[in-house]
């Protein structure tokens, strides 16, 4: 019933009107809902495709329009089928200037078009807004108002007057004549108004008269859903248990067998099995190319092993008694035997059981034995790797005279302490070096020449010793014993050296105040009357290290053996004390502060734990070796950190990798006690118990994409052992490509380029 | 037997009448070294005595055989080479040292041959020539690091000028003893040496006249101009100041009124008095800085000021910088790969300064030698560590001393990258030289001596 319009007879069908104007009239005055009765009768998915194709001459008469095909002669299926486009096109008008989006518009679009009409005016007037002359007679057949002015009624009830139909013939002949827009103008009888189809209207009037949908966005063939499929799911969509049938037997599989069976025992199915003997049988025609009779080509003839003489009677555990030997035949068997070179000759014995048999015990043991060897033996064949030099092991490493500049020589020694120097430390500038040891002296040094510019004796073992970073205080630190001693280290002016003391000062009496409603203090700050403008920071606990945050107003220092106490952070400017930490896991070894954020590391025995001081939260923790952590440093820009530890080991964690070490170095023959990072140049260091320190190019790279190149490029040795202690301190200069080392020898030295 | 080469050579020399030869070509030996030479020399002259004499052929002298040295300038051996011969350095004789308290950290000698001295301990000596100390005066709280004297001034009765600066962050121009001093010490000579430098009546002999106070961090080096009139310090806040200084201030100050670019402030007065109760009541001028030439980012350890337009001074950034000090702009910079300790420029040519830093090598830069051109930096290397003092002879455009933290100092000449002599006396680092009228050196170091050696011809 389908059937194809050409794209010539559509222009033809659109208008209607110029033919004849009493057939124009007549198609005029057609109701609009005419196409619709049609329409609503398909399923409504479907409604413009089959609109366009499924219209038949047949259903014309059952169309509930008589006028319609008694008025207009030609009034073919044509003519419904325009109408009905226009229709489609007066409602997807409407809808689309109603509706936002497409796809309203498209369903909108299938609905019957007087249906839409009387929705979008019952959903609000947009539409309505913009056509205000809308007719709302309703469906009444219009020649009612044909004679009429009017065509019907607005929403106020005022006439509508008609205007377009009422113009001149001749007139409206000549304007069309003129437009060229004419062949594409439909006139709606209903609202007495004149519709010029677009472009796109009209590509959608064709896509109808060919058999498509109208929009071009239908896809027809979505892809569907399989919900049931023959593979069997890990999760079905139904949870319904295995039916009976799957497992009983079939009855009609059954019955089937049945059958077969009795047509081969009457012989009604023959199976041919024999072969034709008739026909010479194929043969392989190359089959013994690589063989001479039974030997391969390989020349070797295979000689198939004799076949062992299967056991005897006399072989048996309890054999006949006429098989067991006499002493004399015994005697002359091995005799034989030994005259002859043979191994020693098979000797039947009897056993009442096969239990008693000497063999039997072990026998056990070694079948167990050689099926666990059968069972542990590795299956894969080891492959041996092929390595064309040692040297393509190593990786490919700049040379370390392409690293230029790092400490290779001894520049410099600073004499003076009579005990291990257990701390160093260079003020900003470079220009003074601090140090600490087991004498008790806490000094200053000058670097240029190495002279002892300044000591205060703190009168016990000074464990560390640092700078603050604030360069307007020069304000040193030292850890001795249980105290804290902070002290003007009076390398600037005499006013600096005094603002240093009055800071301390006011430190202490605001610590004072702070502390009269405490019962028992953490930390108590102090004058220290030893010495001119120094303060004390007593703590309950040994401290052994101090670090100061980059700013220079807060410092942390750690007891180790302080337990919940270990860590205690301070303020310069106020004097306060607290603890961060209310329990720590592990014995704390080292604290330091980050340089851009503000972050805590933590090291206790074997890990680190970053905290964010900001969010109060720990934000990383970085795992460790087997060994303690002596001493860590924090890379400039704050990503990466190094630790040394007491199991040789030198570790560089790329924080933003991972948390176990990017590169764990094993070079030192003996504990670590320090690493340093220099601040400007690209290299660390790490001093050990074996007297030596270790100098490494570490270059970060920017992007995130490269990882650390670490290049060893030196070992410095200018160090002895004492005491089984070697280099216990390391510091770079923090402008030039030196560093000090402080060891157990008393001596501190300055290696430089 | 291998058949010697001769290479022809006539002999041209500056030296007086009585030690020239005749320039006619003589045939030597090409396997002929410097004491080879030296005996034709002394032979030809017939003295009674023979006398050291060195050679240079093409600027530069000759350390090896002829031979080598003309195939290492490209010169053919059929010409005949103009070899010239000068006296050569005798190796010094050691006059015995003075005893100081504390290291030697800046050594100056006045044109009356007073020597002074400054140390750690913070005090300015001043020795006559003898070895007696004359006078102590605390001068920079925690140590001296520099002592440059001023150009005398063309009257001879003025007391001669001198500028310390040192690790309290100021620089001060005091005025010396008197011209005559020695003269009319030499009479209670022996009453008034002062063993082992401790204080008596004769602290005064230094009086402060000007104080310059702007770095905030130790001054570690200061260069007077050739005419005396101004001063560059550079300290270890990387600043480089130039102040004025001269006898104009001196005299302002000694006046007590207020001249223009001098504003002797009533805070120094209450400083000065604070520190050095002391001194008479002379006031002390604190002059404002003339300009600050900025460029160097870290300690500049080094100045020299040859002419009046040119400085160079040398930093811990590893670079030396030539500024004109008219415009004070920064005219050329040479990067080093070291820290560098200190610069001296030669006195005659001034656009050839040595330099030496944390490295064992004593360089020149010659800047007449362009970039690229040929090099413009040679290097000597002899000393075992660090150079940290240069002086340019006053008498020799060729001659200088360098002190070194490996305890010797070394005699240069610039034509030779082999040192004429090494002083060994110190027995710890020697921290300072300097020239005592183109004749002797003096030298201080970490074992408290105050060294000086005679040159002799």
């Amino acid at each position: 019933m389908k059937r194809r319009v050409p794209s010539g007879a559509a222009k033809a069908a659109i208008e209607p009107i110029p033919e004849d104007s009493d057939a124009a009239l007549d198609t005029g005055s057609l109701k609009l809902s005419s196409s619709d009765s049609e329409v609503s009768s398909y399923p409504s998915d479907e409604v413009a495709s089959d609109i366009s194709f499924e219209s038949s001459e047949e259903e014309v008469p059952d169309a509930p329009v008589p006028e319609a095909a008694a008025a207009a002669a030609a009034a073919s299926d044509q003519d419904e089928l325009d109408r009905a486009v226009l229709d489609y096109v007066v409602a997807s008008q409407q809808v689309a200037e109603s509706s936002a989006s497409p796809e309203e518009a498209r369903t909108a679009a299938a609905q019957p078009s007087p249906r839409a009409d009387s929705d979008a005016e019952q959903e609000g007037d947009t539409s309505d807004e913009e056509r205000p002359q809308r007719n709302t007679v309703g469906d009444v057949p219009l020649q009612w108002y044909r004679d009429e002015d009017h065509i019907g009624y607005d929403r106020e009830g005022q006439k509508l007057i008609r205007e377009v139909q009422k113009k001149d013939r001749l007139d409206a002949l000549i304007q069309r004549n003129d437009d060229e827009s004419a062949w594409r103008t439909l006139y709606d009888e209903y609202n007495d108004e004149e519709l010029t189809l677009s472009k796109e209207e009209l590509q959608m009037v064709q896509r109808i008269r060919e058999g498509q949908f109208p929009h071009i966005e239908v896809n027809p063939y979505e892809p569907e859903a399989e919900w049931y499929s023959k593979d069997r799911e890990i999760h079905p969509l139904s949870g319904a248990p295995e039916p009976k049938r799957r497992f009983v037997p079939s009855k009609w599989e059954e019955k089937r067998i049945v059958k077969l069976v009795r047509a081969l025992r009457k012989g009604w199915i023959k199976r041919d099995r024999t072969p034709k003997m008739d026909e010479a049988p194929a043969y392989m025609l190359w089959q013994d190319d690589g063989m001479v009779a039974d030997r391969p080509s390989s020349g070797l003839a295979y000689v198939p092993a004799p076949k062992p003489q299967l056991p005897g009677h006399d072989e048996s555990f309890n054999p006949p008694k006429e098989f067991l030997l006499s002493e004399e035949e015994a005697a002359a068997r091995r005799m034989q035997a030994e005259e002859n070179g043979d191994p020693a000759p098979w000797m039947p014995a009897s056993f009442d059981a096969l239990r008693r048999v000497p063999l039997y015990s072990d026998f056990i043991k070694e079948r167990f034995e050689r099926c666990l060897d059968l069972y542990l033996a590795p299956r894969a064949r080891r492959m041996r790797l092929h390595i064309p030099s040692p040297e393509a092991l190593l990786p490919q490493l700049p040379k370390p005279r392409d690293l230029q500049p790092f400490p290779t020589t001894i520049l410099l020694k600073f004499l003076g302490h009579t005990g291990k120097v257990r701390s160093v430390a260079p003020d900003h500038s470079g220009q003074w070096l601090a140090s600490g040891g087991d004498d008790g002296l806490l000094r200053v040094w000058e670097v240029r020449s190495g002279r002892c510019m300044r000591s205060w004796d703190l009168q016990a073992p000074i464990h560390c010793v640092a700078w603050c970073p604030n360069p307007s205080l020069r304000l040193l630190s030292a850890a001795s014993a249980s105290r804290l001693v902070l002290v003007p280290s009076g390398t600037g002016t005499q006013e600096v050296e005094r603002g240093a003391a009055e800071a301390l000062e006011e430190a202490c009496s605001q610590s004072a105040l702070a502390a009269s409603d405490e019962s028992r203090p953490m930390c108590s700050w102090q004058r220290l009357l030893q010495h001119e403008g120094a303060a004390e920071l007593v703590h309950l606990h040994p401290v052994r290290q101090i670090a100061w945050h980059g700013r220079g107003d807060y410092f942390a220092s750690v007891a180790p053996t302080g337990n919940t106490q270990a860590v205690l952070v301070h303020q310069l400017s106020k004097g306060a004390t607290q603890n961060p930490f209310q329990r720590n896991r592990g014995r704390v070894t080292n604290v330091l502060f980050h340089p851009v954020r503000p972050f805590l590391f933590v090291a206790t025995q074997n890990s680190i734990r970053i905290y964010d001081l900001a969010r109060q939260a720990l934000a990383n923790r970085l795992l460790g070796g087997s060994g303690v952590i002596a001493s860590m440093a924090v890379h400039p820009s704050g990503d990466h950190v190094i630790v040394g530890s007491a199991d040789k080991r030198l570790a560089w964690y790329d924080m933003d990798l991972s948390t176990k070490p990017y590169r764990a170095l094993h070079y030192h023959s003996a504990a670590l006690r320090s690493v340093a990072f220099h601040p400007t140049y690209p290299l660390f260091a790490s001093a050990s118990d074996d007297a030596t320190v270790h100098i490494f190019h570490g270059m970060v790279y920017q992007d995130l994409l490269t990882n650390p190149l670490i290049v060893p490029v030196k070992i410095l040795r200018g160090h002895r052992q004492h005491e089984h202690e070697g280099v216990l301190s390391c510091s770079f200069h923090p402008q030039q490509p030196w560093i000090f080392a402080a060891g157990a020898d008393g001596e501190i030295a300055l290696f430089g380029n | 037997m291998e058949e010697e080469t001769q290479l022809t050579c006539s002999f041209v020399t500056k030296l007086p009448t009585e030690l020239r030869i005749p320039e006619a070509p003589l045939a030597i030996p090409a396997k002929t070294s410097r004491l080879g030479l030296s005996q034709v020399v002394n032979q030809l002259l017939a003295l009674d005595r023979p006398r050291p004499f060195d050679f240079l052929l093409d600027g530069e002298l000759v350390r090896q055989s002829l031979e080598s040295l003309v195939l290492a300038h490209g010169v053919s051996t059929e010409s005949v080479l103009n070899i010239e011969y000068i006296l050569a350095v005798a190796p010094p004789k050691q006059s015995p040292p003075c005893q100081e308290n504390d290291w030697v950290s800046a050594v100056a000698c006045l044109k009356s041959a007073l020597r002074l001295s400054g140390s750690y301990d913070g005090s300015i000596r001043v020795w006559d020539g003898d070895g007696a100390c004359l006078s102590i005066t605390p001068a920079h709280k925690g140590g001296v690091n520099v002592i440059r004297p001023l150009p005398t001034s063309s009257s001879a009765s003025a007391p001669p000028l001198l500028v310390s600066a040192g690790k309290d962050q100021k620089a001060r121009l005091w005025t010396g003893p008197p011209q005559d001093a020695p003269a009319s010490h030499g009479a209670h000579h022996s009453a008034t040496r002062l063993t082992n430098g401790s204080a008596s009546a004769q602290q005064d002999t230094l009086q402060a006249v000007a104080v310059y106070g702007g770095h905030t961090d130790a001054v570690q080096c200061a260069a007077v101009n050739p005419v005396g009139s101004r001063l560059a310090t550079g300290g270890w806040d990387s600043h480089l100041f130039l102040w004025p200084t001269g006898a104009e201030v001196a005299a302002s100050a000694l006046d007590g009124s207020a001249a223009a670019p001098v504003k002797p402030s009533s805070a120094a007065r209450k400083k000065r008095k604070g520190e050095a109760g002391s001194a008479p009541a002379a006031a002390i001028a604190e002059p404002a800085s003339q300009a600050e030439l900025q460029g160097h980012l870290q300690c500049v350890s080094g100045l020299a000021w040859p002419s009046d337009g040119t400085l160079y001074s040398c930093s811990w950034d590893h670079q030396v910088k030539r500024w004109d000090t008219e415009t004070t702009a920064c005219v050329d910079t040479l990067s080093g790969g070291r820290a560098l300790y200190c610069i001296a420029a030669a006195p005659e040519d001034q656009q050839v300064v040595a330099f030496g830093g944390a490295d064992r090598a004593l360089r020149l830069w010659d800047l007449r030698v362009r970039h690229g051109e040929k090099q413009a930096t040679q290097s000597f290397v002899s000393h075992q560590n660090w150079i940290v003092d240069i002086a340019w002879s006053p008498a020799s455009p060729h001659h200088l001393l360098t002190a070194s933290h490996d305890k010797t100092l070394k005699l240069w000449d610039k034509r030779t990258s082999i040192p004429l002599h090494t002083l060994q006396g110190h027995t710890d680092k020697v921290l300072c030289c300097c020239w005592l009228n183109g004749q002797s050196v003096l030298s201080g170091g970490a074992d408290n001596l105050l060294q000086s050696w005679v040159l002799g011809q």
